[in-house]
């Protein structure tokens, strides 16, 4: 089985191959930081209220669409990518990989349901 | 799947305040994907104008207003403890003259952008 040592440990912590997964973790950070702005800005000190008219008409906008898609990217992005990191560093059995499979479905799943939530709405 | 025994992963935790911040990062992280499951699930409501409204009403809750508030407090905290832990890796500021130092502004900087996102918060309510 030595021959699959190389492929196995791909998948097993950021310690070894994951240099990429933690400098995305910097980049994908710094992006919500500003996207997150953004999204506070508009919730809370614009003054509209947060009803289904106000929504409605910022989530039917071409520009809010892209907006909210790509912070739902990076959100989900960061936030699996942190699960992955908690699971790499206490989970030591071969639960790890039923684990990272288990939210690599998970976060498909709700990248899904944001991309029918946002991209078909009109309002 | 016994070949990871005897590697030294059993590391030994000291109570500093880097350790402090960093626990608080990864409870804050936890605390903040769970939210946004939630938060998208409600948000994909909007495809039922009278479920949205539903879900906002009981959103306008006194409770939900407190947990809104605690949501910026995690938000808050683990953006700005975030930006700390880029600039301990890339700016050189885990240097041991200046890495407690670095810890204790950083609670300082997120005290002061907590209560001033707070505030306009809790005059909605």
């Amino acid at each position: 089985m030595m021959y699959m040592r190389g492929f196995i440990d791909r998948y097993q912590g950021s310690g070894k191959g994951g240099d990429l997964s933690w400098l995305l973790q910097r980049v994908s950070g710094v992006a919500l930081l500003v996207l997150l702005l953004g999204h506070f800005f508009i919730e809370h000190f614009t003054g509209a209220p947060v009803d289904y008219q106000h929504v409605a008409a910022r989530l039917a906008s071409p520009l809010w669409k892209v907006f909210d898609l790509t912070f739902v990217v990076f959100a989900l992005y960061h936030g699996i990518n942190g699960i992955f990191m908690n699971i790499e560093d206490y989970v030591h059995s071969g639960w790890r990989v039923f684990w990272k499979g288990f939210f690599w479905v998970v976060g498909i799943l709700y990248l899904v349901l944001a991309a029918i939530t946002i991209l078909p709405f009109k309002g | 799947m016994d070949w990871y025994r005897g590697r030294p992963h059993h590391i030994q935790y000291k109570w500093h305040e880097g350790f402090i911040a960093w626990v608080f990062h990864r409870i804050t992280g936890l605390l903040l994907i769970l939210y946004l499951f939630l938060h998208e699930w409600v948000i994909s409501t909007l495809q039922n104008p009278a479920g949205f409204q539903k879900a906002m009403a009981a959103l306008e809750n006194p409770v939900f207003k407190l947990l809104e508030v605690g949501l910026w407090l995690v938000a808050s905290y683990h953006a700005i403890n975030g930006l700390r832990v880029i600039l301990v890796n890339f700016a050189g500021a885990a240097e041991r003259e200046n890495y407690q130092g670095n810890v204790w502004i950083f609670w300082v900087i997120f005290a002061i952008v907590f209560v001033a996102g707070a505030i306009p918060m809790l005059m909605q309510v």
